[in-house]
């Protein structure tokens, strides 16, 4: 316990630790930057440092990072990391009716206690979750992409089949490339295209672009110089007042007692969601924000400012930080993409993971995931700190957000592969998701679509490959398959169950 | 009414642009070989026949009388987001040749000018620190290198 | 908003005071010389001279690394870098340009890149080999678009099963078992080193197996682990750790000799296999590249590989050196091209 600590209180490793978690929400929160990017550029840092503060570091920005990308996607409607999507629906809802620093006040709390759920897991019952983990393989990967699928119905409002066309789209430009086939599909000869549609250009294209030009939707057209003249006070009225965001940052009990089943149900999902390779915190949120929204007692909110939708989404996503790092840790099998690049860090370090870094070294890795709890609880702080700054740029005047939200987005898309060819992605779906927008096709749908259809799709004919015999055998014997199956079934089944239930009545 | 039928027109015109779509999407995919067709044709397909029932539904609505779903596009209001987007057109596709720095310097004024800022303080302001920004982050600290162009 | 900028001036700041004061354990400091700006005010990183008077033609190299930033290649890239700067006597500098599996990279190399020594980049095998072997390969280029200046690492090939499989052993009783059931193999993707591992086996052997496909080796250890698949095919430093904790059953090296990382276990060329299977990785630069740099660019390659700094920190990273010089380098290059234009056909 002694040894624990002194390497935690040490300078370097204080500092590694405030510097990753500033560091985190700022990459979190612009859009274009993921946790996964931020920790890559960082590694080369880490070769000269100590092995306690370069983990934590990294572990902070990881969970600092994914937390981060809710600021954008709440305050201007564009996801800072894809883990954030689905929080961009429901609070930019509530950012418009002057109630973004309680969304925000949620969403710290849900990503702090989704992080610290998952933290004691992983220090606690991380070679127990592991067996479990084990037991999933690709036919539980399809089914479980499928079930996500499933939920595009909820995320469509008031028009079903408008969603389905969004996820439909989404579907067909998630089989771009050569990902899942030796076989580069629908890529018209060229290069870029072979290796498929990158998901974040893509999802930068498809909230923030639509986000600006609706923005500049509200030019008024200056007839004479009276009206200029309005025009030019008010602009100045809107830069002096900036920051008089109403609310209050965080829940009160009372507002905070109802969300908390939520935000535990999410978290142990996110935490299995993190486990699993190959899911990481972007389905996390969506798996949150659908638990979140069956569990409801006011279904209708979701998609409109559910402070529900935002708790689910916001901790299952922080739940996968840790749940990422448990078979990273105990079996060398990172969990996310960044669970990846910390244990490459790791392996820099010169350690690598198994039993012993849970017995030889048992000393440096509790020091390192007591670290990343206690960066959980650092960026809610700073978070909180944060706030009331962030909510004043959200309410400056369009002209301001404009070129701001433009730029950010322009370099955002470049800087992840220095490929110019992402920028055009960007503007590409840009174009078509303010089409979409105009004409009430909702977005998220395709972004779900994006990220589930190559999973299921890979799965599904990894499956037929393992498979020795009859596909259909083989999923109806693996009980974990038999399961979701059934799931799939009712929750297709439900609405319409529910629907004759009450004709009936 | 007029603009409702232009309303319909429109919501129409979509629909059937996205089943071209989903059709264009199935014959890309005939010369796939082996396994690799079969999502695509399905979900192709699939897009079709939702994108038939939103035409099929907006007919009909069409024949009872009803309102339209989706209100009717005017161009006196896309006229500002359209020339937003030429703007952002002309950043993204011209900052590989002039240079990102001075693009995003040109744009962030042209698109303050254009909604309506002339406050000079609050122009030099926002210039100089989102570009202080940008520097600092995407070039010192990230050191991502950016596409060199004519300038800077 | 300026409030903001102030606190991130200021993490900026603490970042780097974190790094410095890290370290400086002797490993000279990447260059941080940003490509765009060109008045770079001096950082406290920047180190190694930009003397052009250890003749090299240019006054910075950039080493493009075709994949992105965290991954493997990026880290081989970023470990090497200083090194080289050291024996080259010029800055130089990592940069990510990863996608198409690794084509855009290395199309940018030989297409856009100067050729005045400026640029050379990183390549892994046999994925360079497969991919221009591939008829949707559209970027024109194959292995004599490049010149190999220096092996990096070489990883061999193991194949491995479930802990406890009682059914085979070792090579010799797998390929028993395999002439007369199904027995899957799990690999990273069909056209990675596994693959071609795989299907140089079922060529020399005559066994077929039946190919599972996952995304990476990562999904791969996870199926063997959870023995949703028979075997798994991955690389040796992958492998050295959960077969020596007992998680996994090692059952033979595909390669000539046996792996001096687990000499227990049979190798092919135990059973008479002339097959040599590996991930490996080197440098390479565009055909046409300026003669004076790249026999500069080899010397201070060959160097680096010596270099007994490099040589420790490549041990503590678990990275196998595996130094071959250019012809060397070039002639494996081209065998491995022969071999594996022979059974390009079976990978699926």
């Amino acid at each position: 316990m002694q040894a624990i600590m002194s390497d935690l209180l040490s300078l370097q490793t204080l500092l590694a630790l405030v510097a990753g978690t500033f560091g985190g929400l700022v990459v979190g929160g612009l859009p274009g930057l993921s946790a996964t990017m931020g920790m890559s550029l960082l590694i080369p840092i880490t070769y000269t440092m100590d092995t306690v503060p370069s983990m934590v570091m990294l572990a902070a920005v990881y969970c600092s990072a994914v937390y981060g990308g809710s600021f954008s996607a709440i305050l201007i409607h564009t996801p800072g990391t894809p883990a954030s999507a689905a929080t961009a629906i429901d609070g930019y809802q509530l950012t418009k009716r002057g109630k973004g620093l309680q969304a925000l006040g949620v969403s710290t709390t849900a990503s702090v206690i989704g992080g610290v759920v998952s933290g004691v897991a992983l220090l606690l019952i991380a070679p127990q979750l592991v067996k479990v983990a084990l037991m999933f393989s690709a036919p539980e990967y399809f089914l479980i992409a499928v079930f996500g699928l499933t939920i595009v119905g909820g995320l469509s409002g008031n028009n079903l089949l408008k969603g389905l066309v969004s996820a439909g789209f989404g579907l067909i430009i998630g089989m771009v490339g050569m990902n899942i086939f030796p076989y580069a599909r629908y890529s018209f000869g060229n290069l870029n295209l072979q290796g498929g549609i990158q998901l974040v250009p893509a999802m930068i294209g498809l909230f923030s672009l639509p986000q600006v030009l609706t923005l500049a939707e509200s030019r008024v057209n200056k007839k004479n110089r009276e009206e200029q003249k309005k025009i030019q006070e008010s602009i100045q009225e809107q830069i002096a007042r900036a920051g008089k965001m109403k609310g209050h940052f965080w829940p009160t009990p009372a507002e905070l007692k109802p969300l908390l089943p939520t935000i535990l149900k999410a978290s142990i999902l996110g935490i299995g969601v993190g486990i699993l390779p190959g899911a990481g915190g972007d389905i996390g949120s969506w798996v949150g924000y659908n638990s979140a929204k069956n569990g409801s007692k006011n279904k209708e909110l979701f998609g409109k400012g559910s402070l529900e939708g935002i708790a689910g989404s916001e901790a299952g996503n922080n739940a996968v930080c840790g749940g990422a790092l448990i078979p990273a840790l105990t079996l060398g099998i990172p969990g996310s993409g960044a669970a990846a690049v910390f244990l490459g860090a790791l392996t820099v370090q010169g350690f690598s993971s198994g039993t012993n870094l849970f017995s030889k070294y048992a000393d440096m890795t509790y020091s390192i995931l007591v670290g990343f709890i206690a960066a959980n609880i650092l960026m809610g702080i700073m978070g909180w700190l944060l706030s009331r700054y962030a909510v004043r740029f959200a309410a400056l005047p369009n002209g301001i957000l404009i070129p701001v939200i433009t730029s950010l987005s322009v370099i955002g898309s470049y800087a992840i592969r220095n490929n110019v060819f992402d920028v055009y992605v960007m503007l590409f779906f840009g174009v078509i998701g303010y089409c979409m927008k105009k004409f009430d096709f909702p977005a998220a749908p395709a972004v779900l679509a994006l990220i589930l259809g190559p999973m299921a799709e890979r799965n599904l004919i990894t499956s037929i490959q393992m498979c020795k015999g009859s596909i259909l055998v083989y999923y109806f014997t693996r009980p974990i398959c038999v399961f979701f199956m059934i799931l799939i079934v009712v929750t297709l089944l439900a609405p319409v169950i529910q629907k004759r239930r009450r004709e009936a009545v | 009414m007029e603009k409702d039928k232009k309303a319909y027109r429109q919501s129409i015109g979509v629909s059937l642009a996205i089943m071209a779509f989903a059709v264009a999407a199935m014959v890309l995919s005939l010369p796939m070989p082996g396994n690799a067709p079969i999502f695509p044709r399905m979900a192709a397909g699939f897009l079709f026949l939702c994108a038939l029932g939103l035409l099929v539904g907006t007919i009909q609505r069409q024949k009872r009388g009803q309102a339209p779903e989706t209100a009717a596009l005017e161009w006196e209001k896309l006229e500002s987001p359209l020339a937003t987007l030429a703007l952002v057109v002309v950043y993204a596709l011209g900052f590989k040749y002039i240079g990102f720095y001075v693009t995003t310097f040109v744009v962030t004024v042209v698109l303050m000018l254009y909604m309506g800022i002339r406050s000079m303080k609050t122009m030099i302001l926002v210039v100089v620190v989102l570009l202080a920004f940008l520097y600092g982050l995407f070039t010192m600290q990230l050191k991502v290198p950016m596409p060199q162009g004519i300038l800077f | 908003m300026k409030k903001i900028l102030g606190i991130a001036l200021g993490a900026v700041m603490v970042m780097n005071l974190t790094a410095c004061s890290g370290g400086g354990a002797g490993a000279p400091a990447a260059s941080t010389a940003a490509q765009a700006a060109q008045a770079q005010s001096g950082t406290a990183e920047k180190d190694g001279g930009q003397s052009t008077d250890s003749g090299y033609p240019v006054d910075k190299v950039t080493l493009l690394c075709p994949s992105d930033a965290g991954g493997a290649m990026d880290q081989n890239c970023r470990m090497m870098a200083p090194y080289l700067e050291k024996h080259l006597g010029v800055p130089v500098e990592v940069t990510n340009m990863g996608g198409s599996a690794c084509w855009i990279g290395w199309s940018y190399l030989y297409n856009e890149a100067p050729k005045d020594g400026s640029c050379i980049s990183f390549a892994n095998f046999p994925n360079m080999i497969t991919g221009y072997l591939d008829t949707a390969n559209t970027t024109g280029l194959d292995n004599t678009s490049f010149q190999f200046l220096e092996m990096l690492t070489s990883d061999t090939n193991i194949i491995v099963a479930a802990e406890g499989e009682d059914r085979f052993t070792d090579l010799e009783s797998l390929l028993e078992y395999a002439r007369d059931n199904v027995v899957t193999v799990a690999d990273a993707g069909a056209r990675t080193d596994d693959a071609v591992c795989v299907a140089q086996l079922e060529k020399a052997s005559g066994v077929t197996f039946q190919h599972v496909h996952f995304e990476n080796t990562a999904g791969g250890m996870a199926a063997i682990q959870g023995r949703q698949v028979d075997l798994l095919v991955c690389n040796v430093s992958e492998a050295v750790e959960p077969v020596e904790s007992g998680a996994i059953t090692g059952i033979g090296i595909i390669d000539r000799e046996r792996s001096s990382f687990l000499p227990e276990l049979q190798c092919s060329g135990d059973l008479g296999y002339e097959i040599s299977c590996s991930s490996s990785r080197g440098f390479i630069c565009a055909q046409g590249m300026d003669e004076q740099a790249k026999a500069l660019v080899c010397e201070a390659l060959e160097a680096a590989m010596n270099d007994p700094e490099l040589q420790s920190a490549a041990e503590t990273a678990g990275i196998n050196l595996a130094p071959m010089n250019e012809a060397e380098f070039t002639g494996w290059v081209t065998a491995q091209n022969d071999a594996i234009s022979e059974i390009f056909g079976m990978l699926d």
